[in-house]
């Protein structure tokens, strides 16, 4: 039952755990007043019951050496599938930078449209050109005209 | 009963009626729209109660309240991210039913599960707002963590196949809450300095980034590579009245869980709603039919996190004492018309407590009927080509994210707990047992401290508790069962594989 | 002053805001500068949720009218206030974006949360105080501090307070300080602390008198101080620690302030408004219900109370081990 990725990620896990306890260790400040937890105690116990399940992990994985299944063997990622993940995060980010620095209005369309042509490779413009324009002013009028609640206006922009 | 009347004519003017509507409305389409949430509306919506009479003004706010309930599942059902927390539980039957093709049935089903749920708090409300009162002020910090832990206990039944996955996702949703600033110390914690990071992660914004972005993702993926599957939509089961209440012990059972968890401070939706999916699969005759689309999964959880509502009513209205941010705001929009809820409120303004159990009771019937009515429309949404749906998805979870604290930093925390998502999604640690370790996580510490500081560091506290005894075991019990479950599992098909 | 509007008020404060535009650009075209100082929505950052997020609302939907543009309470929450004081701090100076201040400036910067303190902003105007009480439940027998400190010296007295390190905490810790008794704080989220007290896990709470309120009315609860100068609307019959003979004088101040650099015009047509605001029989009103007092400050004068109170506020944090 167990799969070819245990055998790396178990251990990996480990190491994430002992990690993140050294940051708490580090970071964190132990308890103020004696006898009770203080805000670093449910950190470490974290940390410790991540560790140990990735001993668990590494060692179930060690012991089922040679019997994966035929299905474990296929790749956990391909080679598309890294892209369109990367693709995707790199355009949140671009959005989220965008919202910042030139605004909802002018952010909204363009991160469609790029998402549209790249992503989701779609080729006709009259379908991007009503969607970006469509979303944006959809949900202005929501958040903005109707209730009022501010969408970023951007910091690059300089409002008349 | 001249109170009754005065309350009844007040909350059935046609005004009133209308504010309700329009409340419920926003309500909806905040709700179903990921990242706004009830409380955002309800805060949203507040400016415009000032300028309003007492009961019309409550009627907006209740409209939006209980209107917020309930949309939380329609991106639930027809999308696979959960419009609120609370409608975290539906997506994990919700959404494979529409992806079986029953989007309809799922529609129908959960709304009216929520308006049992509704209307069931509504009367316990009515009638037992003492009692359910004094139970909950005997849930101290003590009652409440072994309450959540009990709930935490359920992750073994969400690790769909292997324990142990399910098991580090859980620590994994526990360990993204602990980032920020200590709420009972005011330490900041794994910040490295960064106010933005003080925030912490918003559970909302985590609950966005891990159902919408890995989804969005493989939509991407298939784009192309695999054949759509043509979804045979049945519309014809819009109205499913017989089969839901062919549930009716559970729907029962569940409506009681929301209820008296929602009455109880610092606890909530989407607990009661974990809880209810989780003991309705527990107690079911099918429970690995649960994951797969099952009505039961869909009409448990709603029923729980819209009965919430009633319950977390009580102590606004009996003490005077809101145990949430939602109910703050309500509270908030009841002093600013100078009426005081309390136990006073019951001897001096009946008609006022009168008017607002009807003013809930008619939401609940507009819903049925709005919700209903809208079904045919929502599912078209079906029909949009589902890498198209991909981009309007990924902008909205933008916006939706940036909404909840109007936060920039939120925008990017998105992206970077989406790909992480997806990452875990990849290695296949299943992603519901992270989000319960999200959502119950800063509640399970939080109340363990406070319990330890109450009794100056004594485990004593947790063991003169009944219920915090009683809760303890059934949480071994439960994990005990698991346990054994998948021993026995795994000793019976050792054979057949290899 | 119509501050009475309807649903529609959005849009037709959108119209009345276009209107209102031209009419001051006629008017002021040539004229001085700070004629045109509200053009746009104003932004006011809040803080907090609760009650003092109302009053903000509040304050908001009356300046508004004030101003002629729509103010907008925008809520940017988290980390006892630093997440919405860093936001304001870095926008641009033109009075556009202010924010609804209080003592959590001086309680977050001397905690080391932030590596700013209130200089970073200046003040507009103080719009009112809430001052903290303590509550006991009604069936103890304690009805003076006296009593309770009395009480409390015989055995540990459980006190429920917001998180440690907030101005509640602080307040307590002063005031059990000046009765000389050593009591437990248990730290309490989402003002759960009221609650606790009813179900009789704590022996007292020291919190806000509106979240008191109801419990008072209903004699469950008994409130034995306020730690102000002044008794509060609200709780009328309740004796301050001073009156009591402990000096205790420490009471949150709410108020506006803007970006160091914001023009004094601008300041000062901001100040205005808030004056108008809080003078307002319907301000009084809605302020009375929800447990605020309203009490104006010019800019100047509340400027000198933030820094006094900053220097009480860092010096006591440093005592309590609080400050870093």
């Amino acid at each position: 039952m167990k799969s070819a990725v245990d055998r790396w990620l178990g251990p990996s896990l480990t190491v994430l755990a002992l990690v993140w306890l050294w940051l708490v260790y580090a970071y964190i400040p132990g308890a103020r007043f004696e006898g009770e937890p203080g805000p670093r105690a449910f950190p470490v116990l974290l940390g410790v019951v991540l560790a140990g399940l990735g001993v668990v992990m590494s060692l179930q994985a060690l012991m089922s050496v040679g019997r994966e299944r035929s299905a474990d063997a296929t790749p956990v990622l391909t080679g598309r599938e890294a892209w369109l993940a990367i693709g995707t995060f790199g355009l949140l980010i671009l959005y989220a930078f965008l919202l910042d620095k030139i605004g909802f209005i002018v952010a909204t369309p363009v991160v469609i449209a790029t998402a549209m042509y790249g992503l989701a490779q779609v080729r006709r413009w009259v379908l991007i050109g009503s969607l970006a324009i469509g979303i944006t002013l959809g949900c202005w009028v929501i958040f903005d005209a109707l209730l009022g609640t501010p969408l970023p206006s951007g910091s690059w922009v300089v409002w008349p | 009963m001249e109170a009754l009347l005065q309350g009844m004519s007040v909350a059935l003017s046609p005004g009133t009626v209308a504010a309700i509507a329009a409340g419920v409305v926003a309500g909806l389409v905040f709700s179903a729209i990921p990242g706004l949430t009830f409380s955002v509306a309800l805060a949203l919506v507040m400016p415009f109660t000032f300028g309003m009479e007492p009961i019309p003004a409550m009627a907006l706010l209740l409209g939006v309240y209980s209107g917020g309930m309930t949309g939380g599942a329609v991106s639930a059902i027809l999308l696979g991210i959960p419009g609120t927390p609370s409608a975290a539980a539906t997506v994990l039957d919700g959404h494979p039913m529409a992806r079986k093709g029953d989007a309809s049935f799922a529609l129908g089903a959960s709304v009216i599960a929520s308006a049992f749920g509704g209307l069931f708090s509504l009367v316990v409300m009515m009638l037992l707002l003492e009692q359910v009162a004094e139970v909950a002020l005997r849930f101290g910090p003590a009652e409440i963590f072994a309450l959540v832990l009990f709930g935490l206990s359920t992750i073994c039944g969400l690790a769909d196949r292997s324990l142990i996955r399910g098991l580090i996702a859980g620590v994994l949703g526990l360990m993204v809450m602990v980032i920020g600033l200590d709420e009972l110390d005011g330490v900041g914690r794994l910040t490295f300095g960064s106010v933005q990071l003080q925030q912490g992660v918003n559970m909302l914004v985590a609950l966005i980034a891990l159902f919408a972005v890995p989804q969005v993702i493989s939509t991407f993926v298939d784009h192309g590579r695999v054949e759509r599957p043509v979804i045979a939509e049945r519309v014809r089961a819009v109205f499913p009245w017989r089969r839901v209440f062919g549930h009716w012990w559970l729907l029962l059972r569940s409506s009681v869980i929301g209820t008296v968890i929602g009455a109880i401070p610092g606890t909530g939706g989407p607990i009661a709603s974990f809880l209810a999916y989780d003991h309705a699969r527990r107690f079911s005759r099918r429970p690995a039919d649960f994951g797969t689309g099952t009505l039961e999964g869909v009409v448990a959880p709603e029923a729980a996190n819209n009965a919430v509502m009633g319950g977390a009513l009580i102590p606004v209205l009996s003490l005077g004492i809101p145990g949430d941010p939602a109910t703050a705001i309500i509270l908030g929009g009841l002093l600013v018309h100078g009426l005081q809820p309390g136990p006073l409120l019951f001897q001096t303004r009946l008609d006022v407590i009168y008017a607002l159990y009807m003013v809930i009771a008619v939401s609940w019937v507009i819903i049925l009927f709005i919700q209903l009515a809208g079904i045919r429309v929502f599912v078209r949404v079906l029909r949009v080509p589902p890498h198209v749906l991909g981009v309007c998805i990924l902008v909205l979870c933008g916006i939706g994210s940036y909404v909840i604290r109007n936060s920039i930093f939120d925008v990017y925390l998105m992206a970077v707990v989406g790909v992480l998502g997806y990452a875990l999604q990849r290695m296949r640690i299943p992603l519901a047992p992270v989000v319960l370790g999200l959502v119950l996580g800063p509640t399970l510490e939080q109340q363990y401290r406070t319990a330890l500081i109450l009794s100056e560091g004594s485990h004593q506290i947790f063991f003169e508790s009944g219920v915090a005894m009683a809760f303890f075991a059934l949480t071994l019990l439960t994990i005990g069962w698991q346990v054994w479950s998948s021993l026995r599992a795994s000793v019976t098909s050792k054979p057949g594989v290899a | 002053m119509a501050m009475l509007t309807d649903l529609n008020r959005a849009g037709w404060r959108r119209c009345t805001t276009v209107i209102a535009a031209v009419l001051v650009t006629i008017a002021s075209s040539g004229s001085a500068f700070a004629q045109q100082f509200p053009r746009q929505a104003v932004e006011m950052t809040v803080l907090f949720g609760g009650s003092s997020a109302t009053i903000a609302q509040v304050l908001a939907d009356a300046m508004s009218t004030e101003l002629g543009v729509p103010v907008a309470a925008v809520s940017r929450t988290g980390a006892g206030g630093a997440v919405g004081y860093a936001y304001v701090k870095s926008r641009r100076p033109t009075g556009y974006d202010i924010v609804w201040n209080s003592n959590s400036i001086s309680t977050v910067f001397h905690s080391g949360n932030i590596d700013f303190d209130y200089r970073t902003f200046e003040p507009v105007a103080r719009v009112g105080m809430e001052v903290p009480a303590l509550a006991v439940r009604a069936d103890s027998s304690w009805r003076t501090l006296d009593e309770f400190a009395a009480a409390a010296r015989t055995k540990r007295m459980r006190v429920g307070i917001s998180g440690r390190g907030s101005f509640i905490h602080l307040v307590s810790a002063a005031l059990f300080d000046k009765l000389g008794i050593d009591v437990i704080y248990v730290p309490y989220g989402q003002g759960t602390a009221p609650t606790e007290l009813l179900g009789g896990r704590v022996d007292a709470a020291l919190q806000w008198p509106s979240q008191f309120k109801a419990q008072v009315d209903a004699r469950q609860l008994r409130v034995i101080a306020v730690t102000g100068r002044d008794r509060v609307p609200v709780l009328p019959d309740v004796p301050t620690a001073i009156e009591q003979g402990y000096d205790v004088d420490m009471v949150m101040w709410r108020g506006l302030a803007a970006p160091m650099g914001t023009p004094s015009d601008v300041i000062a047509r901001l100040e205005t408004a808030v004056r108008r605001v809080v003078a307002s029989p319907r301000f009084r009103e809605v302020s009375a219900t929800l447990g605020f007092e309203p009490a104006f400050l010019p800019a100047s004068e509340f400027g000198r109370v933030i820094a006094t109170d900053d220097a009480a506020i860092g010096r006591l944090m440093a005592q309590l081990g609080l400050k870093r």
